[in-house]
């Protein structure tokens, strides 16, 4: 299967996830779905790692690296799920698929500010493109 | 609070975390494991939120229905996780990170197909989101 059918696959399945959000936390509280719904995907994620991981090529000391992806669950499944879960409730899934696709600009603005990384035009006119469909979003009535 | 405070907030926490997995990665540390990882993590602190919000496990109270979509969320977000890595492996950044940043116009079609009654789906939020996409795709290559 080609590389570019494999990101169609996953883009799927996001999309999917929104609307199965949707539909399951209508009546529920979305802070105890974002937990609950954290342990399947945990369990696949386990499987598949003890399947596919080849443990030769982890590092002796990878405690640096643990640390960082211990901060990505913190900011990424922990927080961030729970916010777009709610967000998911209440603006629906389309809507909030939409802002969280600009989560891209995240990392060249983190490198401007920490890593003096330099002002691309690109950055500037995705970014501007972005801002101008949020604001179109914005504008529609509620 | 506006109506779009929740989504922002989920974008810059999702947004912070590939900088920081990409650190990770480059410490040698491979990238499905650091997701699992970084998922097992996610599960304390989830509940210590819940813990400090007073809230009860109601899970199984809920309709089986409500339980297969929630148990159903966490399984479509983890196997596109394992997609996109896969994607990664076979296929440039460029082209995975651009095809996956249309998965707002995915969310869309879904959402006319499956959730009729409940999404509005407007002209804006068409255009809202064709824009958006192609601002992902021209930061992204």
């Amino acid at each position: 299967m080609s590389g570019v059918t494999l990101a169609f696959i996953s883009s799927f399945f996001w999309a999917l996830n929104a609307i199965l959000i949707r539909k399951g936390v209508r009546d529920v509280d979305p802070l105890e779905a974002a937990y609950v719904s954290t342990y399947p995907g945990a369990a696949l994620l386990i499987f598949v790692s003890l399947a596919v991981v080849d443990w030769s090529a982890v590092p002796s000391s990878p405690w640096a690296a643990f640390g960082m992806f211990t901060l990505t669950g913190i900011f990424s499944l922990a927080f961030a799920r729970f916010f777009y879960f709610i967000s998911v409730q209440r603006i629906g899934p389309s809507r909030s698929s939409i802002v969280l696709a600009t989560r891209v600009l995240l990392a060249p603005f983190i490198g401007m500010l920490l890593l003096s990384e330099p002002f691309t035009l690109r950055v500037a006119i995705g970014g501007s493109l972005m801002v101008l469909g949020l604001s179109l979003l914005s504008s529609e009535t509620p | 609070m506006s109506r779009y405070t929740f989504a922002l907030l989920s974008a810059v926490g999702f947004g912070v975390a590939p900088v920081l997995a990409r650190q990770g990665a480059l410490w040698g540390l491979p990238s499905i494991l650091g997701t699992t990882w970084s998922t097992l993590c996610a599960l304390p602190f989830l509940y210590l939120f819940m813990c400090v919000g007073r809230r009860r496990l109601t899970f199984t109270k809920w309709p089986r229905r409500t339980q297969a979509y929630v148990l159903g969320t966490g399984l479509c977000s983890s196997i596109g996780v394992l997609f996109y890595w896969l994607a990664l492996s076979r296929e440039s950044v460029a082209v995975v990170v651009s095809i996956n940043s249309a998965f707002p116009l995915l969310t869309i079609l879904l959402s006319a197909i499956l959730l009729r009654q409940d999404e509005r789906i407007t002209l804006r939020l068409v255009l809202g989101a064709l824009l958006v996409v192609a601002g992902v795709v021209i930061v992204t290559t």
